[in-house]
C-alpha cells in the first residue's frame, strides 16, 4: 500500500494537517539526490496529495460538481500558498518561486469561476494550472 | 477506499482485468457529461454522432517506433552542419536535465545527407525520403512537438494514452468509445505492425478503464488477419451458428445477474462480431484485386518496403470499409537482423537508411491513393513518435533521445496543407518557443476536434471521476486547422 492510499482514505482535514506536519518534516527527511536536480526539500506526499486533488479538480469541473470543485480548489490554494512559502524560505529558485505563485493565483481565478458557475473559464484555467505543474516539472523534478 | 486512477494502476490492474473489476459507474443525473447507458452497454459500438461535425471521418496513426531523427528528416539544421564535431554550447541546455543515458557527446551530422525543398511550400526534406517529398504540399509539419520521458516504454505508452505508466485508454479506445463503429462488420479500431510490437506492446492499444469492447483488435499479416478467425474444416457454418446461439444465451442468463459485466459483454460481442468478420476481415485486407500500379505504388515490390507497405495498403482498404482508427506500428523490413526499428544509438546512417526506405515509398503511396480516391479530404494521416534524437552524437554516429524538441506531421481533412508550425532552436534540440509547444497531449486534442469531437466533453466516468483522453491538459492546435 502505498502513501497515497493511506491519504486518499482519510478525510480532507485531517489529510491537510497530516501533509502540513510531514511537509515541515520534509526539510529533515530529504535526503540529496546524486543527479544534476537540485534538492528542493520539497515533501513527495505533498505533491502527490497535490495530483491527486488536481485530478478530482478536473473530474468535478467536468461534471459541474460545484461544492466538490470549490473543496478541491481551496485546499489546493492551501497548498500551493505553503509551497510559495517554501520557495521564498530556500531562496535562490525565482523561476520556482514564480510558478508557484502563478499556481497560487490561479487558484485564485478558478475559485471566481467556479463561484460563478462559468465551467468553460474554470475548465481553462484547469489546463493552465495542470501546464504550470509541468513547467516547474521540467525545471525541477 | 477510494480508489484513484493511479493508485489503480500501481496496484497492476491494467486492460481488460481492469476494464472487467471496474464496473460502470453511469453518471446519471451529472450535466455535461455522457457516459455508458444501458443502450451503449447493449451495444457498444453502434455509431455515435460527433460533437459538431468532424471533418475527417478515419485517422491512420502512423507510430514511428524507436523514434526517427527530426534533424536527418524534415528538421534542416544548418547550425549543426557548421558545428559538426564541437561540443553544445551550454547556452543550449539550460534549463535542460539530461538525463539520457548516452551522455553529452560532441554535435554530429551525417556527411553524406544531403538536402532539398520540395512543393511550393518550400518544405525541406533530406535524402532519406525522396517520395514522401513529393508530397510537401499535402503535409502539415508540427515542428515543435515535445513530451515527457527519456525511455521509449514510457514515452510509447504517453504517446498512445496520454499518461506515464500503463492503465489509460488508448486514443483509438477514446475514438472508439466515442464515435462506435463505422462499419458492423469489422472492429471500429484495428492495430497492424511487420515483425514487431513496439515497447509494452498491448497496453498501448488498450481500452484501460473503458468498457473491453473499445480495446484495438490486432490484425495479423496472413490472409486470415484475426487470431483464430476461421471456422475448423470439420466445424459447418449451420455447426457453428448454433454453438454461437446456445453460448449467447448463457452467456445472457449470466449476463442478467452481472449488470456490468463488461468483458462478459465484450466477449459475447466478439462472437458475434467474430462471426461476421470470419467473412469481412479476410476480404477487407484481400489485396488479391488491387492492381499491379497499386501494389507497386505501396512499394510492394521491394523487399524493403513490401511488409510496411502491405499494411498501409490495408489501412487505404480499412478505411474504405469504415474503420474508424486504424494504428500502425513501424517495425522492420523481412529478413534484417540488425535493425528492428528507428532507435539508432548507433550508425544511424545504416539504420535510417533501411528504415526510411521501409516507410518512404509506402507512406507516399498510401497519400497519392487516398487522394486519388478522394479519401485525404476525409482521412486524417498522423506521423507519430515518443520523442526525436539529440543533434549531438552517440557511439560515433548515433543519436540518443530527444523528447524536448521533434518533429511529428499530419496530412488530410480539415488541416492548411504545406504548412509547417513551430520549430526547434538553431540545433534541433528543444523548441524554440514554448508558447508553440504542442505535447502528445494537445496532437490528442487535435485529432479528437479533427474527427468533430471535443476532448473537453468527451468524458468517462470511472470509480467517480471524470476522465477524458487528455488527462488534465489538452490545446488543440488551432493554427494548423484550415
Ligand atoms: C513550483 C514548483 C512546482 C509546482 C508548481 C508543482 N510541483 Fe510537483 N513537484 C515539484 C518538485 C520539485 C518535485 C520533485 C520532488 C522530489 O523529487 O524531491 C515534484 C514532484 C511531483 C510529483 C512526483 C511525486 C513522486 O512520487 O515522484 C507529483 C505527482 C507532483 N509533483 C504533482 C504536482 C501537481 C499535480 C502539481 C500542480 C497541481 C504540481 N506538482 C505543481 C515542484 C512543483
Amino acid at each position: 500500500m502505498n502513501i497515497k492510499n493511506q491519504f486518499t482514505g482519510l478525510n480532507k482535514v485531517i489529510r491537510t494537517t497530516t501533509i502540513l506536519i510531514s511537509f515541515c518534516c520534509g526539510l529533515v527527511f530529504s535526503s540529496y539526490a546524486e543527479d544534476q536536480t537540485p534538492d528542493l526539500g520539497i515533501d513527495i506526499d505533498l505533491m502527490n496529495f497535490m495530483e491527486e486533488t488536481n485530478d478530482s479538480l478536473t473530474s468535478n469541473i467536468s461534471l459541474m460538481n460545484r461544492d466538490g470543485a470549490l473543496e478541491d480548489v481551496v485546499l489546493l490554494n492551501e497548498l500551493f500558498v505553503m509551497l510559495e512559502e517554501h520557495f521564498a524560505e530556500i531562496g535562490d529558485y525565482p523561476e520556482g518561486a514564480r510558478l508557484a505563485k502563478k499556481s497560487t493565483t490561479l487558484t485564485a481565478q478558478l475559485n471566481d469561476a467556479i463561484t460563478t458557475d462559468n465551467y468553460n473559464n474554470a475548465t481553462k484555467l484547469g489546463i493552465e494550472l495542470s501546464n504550470a505543474c509541468k513547467s516547474c516539472h521540467e525545471k525541477f523534478k | 477506499m477510494n480508489k484513484n486512477r493511479r493508485s489503480f494502476i500501481k496496484n497492476g490492474s491494467l486492460g481488460l482485468g481492469a476494464a472487467a473489476t471496474s464496473g460502470l459507474m453511469p453518471g446519471v443525473g451529472l450535466p455535461g457529461v455522457s457516459t455508458a447507458f444501458a443502450s451503449e452497454l447493449a451495444e457498444p459500438l453502434a455509431p455515435k454522432q460527433p460533437h459538431y461535425p468532424g471533418k475527417v471521418k478515419s485517422v491512420i496513426w502512423l507510430h514511428q517506433n524507436g523514434a526517427p531523427s527530426s534533424m536527418d528528416l524534415f528538421d534542416r539544421k544548418p547550425m549543426l552542419e557548421k558545428m559538426a564535431g564541437k561540443p553544445i554550447p551550454p547556452s543550449f541546455l539550460e534549463g535542460l536535465t539530461v538525463a539520457t543515458k548516452g551522455g553529452l557527446g560532441n554535435l554530429w551530422v551525417d556527411k553524406n545527407r544531403t538536402w532539398k525543398q520540395y512543393g511550393e511550400s518550400g518544405a525541406w526534406f533530406s535524402d532519406l525520403l525522396p517520395n514522401l517529398a513529393k508530397h510537401a504540399d499535402d503535409m502539415t509539419f508540427i515542428k515543435s512537438s515535445k513530451t515527457i520521458g527519456a525511455t521509449h516504454n514510457i514515452s510509447i505508452i504517453k504517446l498512445n494514452t496520454g499518461e506515464l505508466t500503463p492503465g489509460r485508454p488508448s486514443l483509438g479506445a477514446w475514438v472508439s468509445y466515442a464515435l462506435g463503429s463505422g462499419n458492423p462488420d469489422l472492429p471500429s479500431y484495428i492495430v497492424m505492425y511487420n515483425r514487431s510490437q513496439p515497447r509494452g506492446g498491448p497496453v498501448n492499444w488498450s481500452s484501460g478503464f473503458l468498457p473491453a469492447a473499445y480495446q484495438g483488435t490486432t490484425f495479423l499479416s496472413g490472409s486470415s488477419p484475426i487470431l483464430f478467425l476461421n471456422r475448423p474444416d470439420l466445424v459447418s457454418a449451420a455447426q457453428q451458428k448454433n454453438s454461437l446461439e446456445l453460448l449467447r444465451n448463457l452467456d445472457i442468463k449470466g449476463l442478467a445477474q452481472r449488470h456490468s459485466d463488461t468483458e462478459l459483454q465484450a466477449r459475447i460481442r466478439s462472437y458475434e462480431l467474430a462471426e461476421r468478420m470470419q467473412y469481412a476481415a479476410p476480404e477487407a485486407v484481400d489485396l488479391g484485386k488491387e492492381s499491379e500500379a497499386t501494389k507497386e505504388m505501396y512499394g510492394l515490390n521491394d523487399s524493403t518496403s513490401k511488409g510496411y507497405g502491405n499494411l498501409l495498403l490495408r489501412a487505404r482498404r480499412l478505411v474504405e470499409r469504415g474503420v474508424k482508427f486504424i494504428h500502425i506500428v513501424s517495425g522492420s523490413p523481412e529478413g534484417e537482423t540488425q535493425v528492428v526499428d528507428w532507435d539508432a544509438h548507433s550508425n544511424l546512417p545504416r539504420n535510417h537508411g533501411i528504415m526510411a526506405k521501409m516507410v518512404d515509398k509506402p507512406i507516399a503511396g498510401l497519400l497519392t491513393d487516398l487522394k486519388a480516391r478522394g479519401l485525404l479530404d476525409t482521412t486524417l494521416v498522423v506521423w507519430a513518435s515518443e520523442f526525436g534524437r539529440t543533434p549531438w552524437g552517440e557511439s560515433g554516429n548515433g543519436r540518443d533521445h530527444n523528447p524536448w524538441g521533434y518533429t511529428q506531421w499530419m496530412a488530410g481533412g480539415g488541416l492548411k496543407k504545406g504548412f509547417s508550425y513551430g520549430e526547434t532552436d538553431e540545433l534541433g534540440l528543444k523548441v524554440a518557443d514554448p508558447s508553440f509547444a504542442v505535447d502528445t497531449y494537445d496532437i490528442h486534442a487535435t485529432v479528437l476536434h479533427l474527427l468533430g469531437l471535443d476532448h473537453l466533453r468527451t468524458t468517462y466516468v470511472h470509480n467517480g471521476r471524470a476522465e477524458r483522453p487528455t488527462v488534465n491538459f489538452g490545446k488543440i492546435v488551432t493554427d494548423i486547422l484550415a
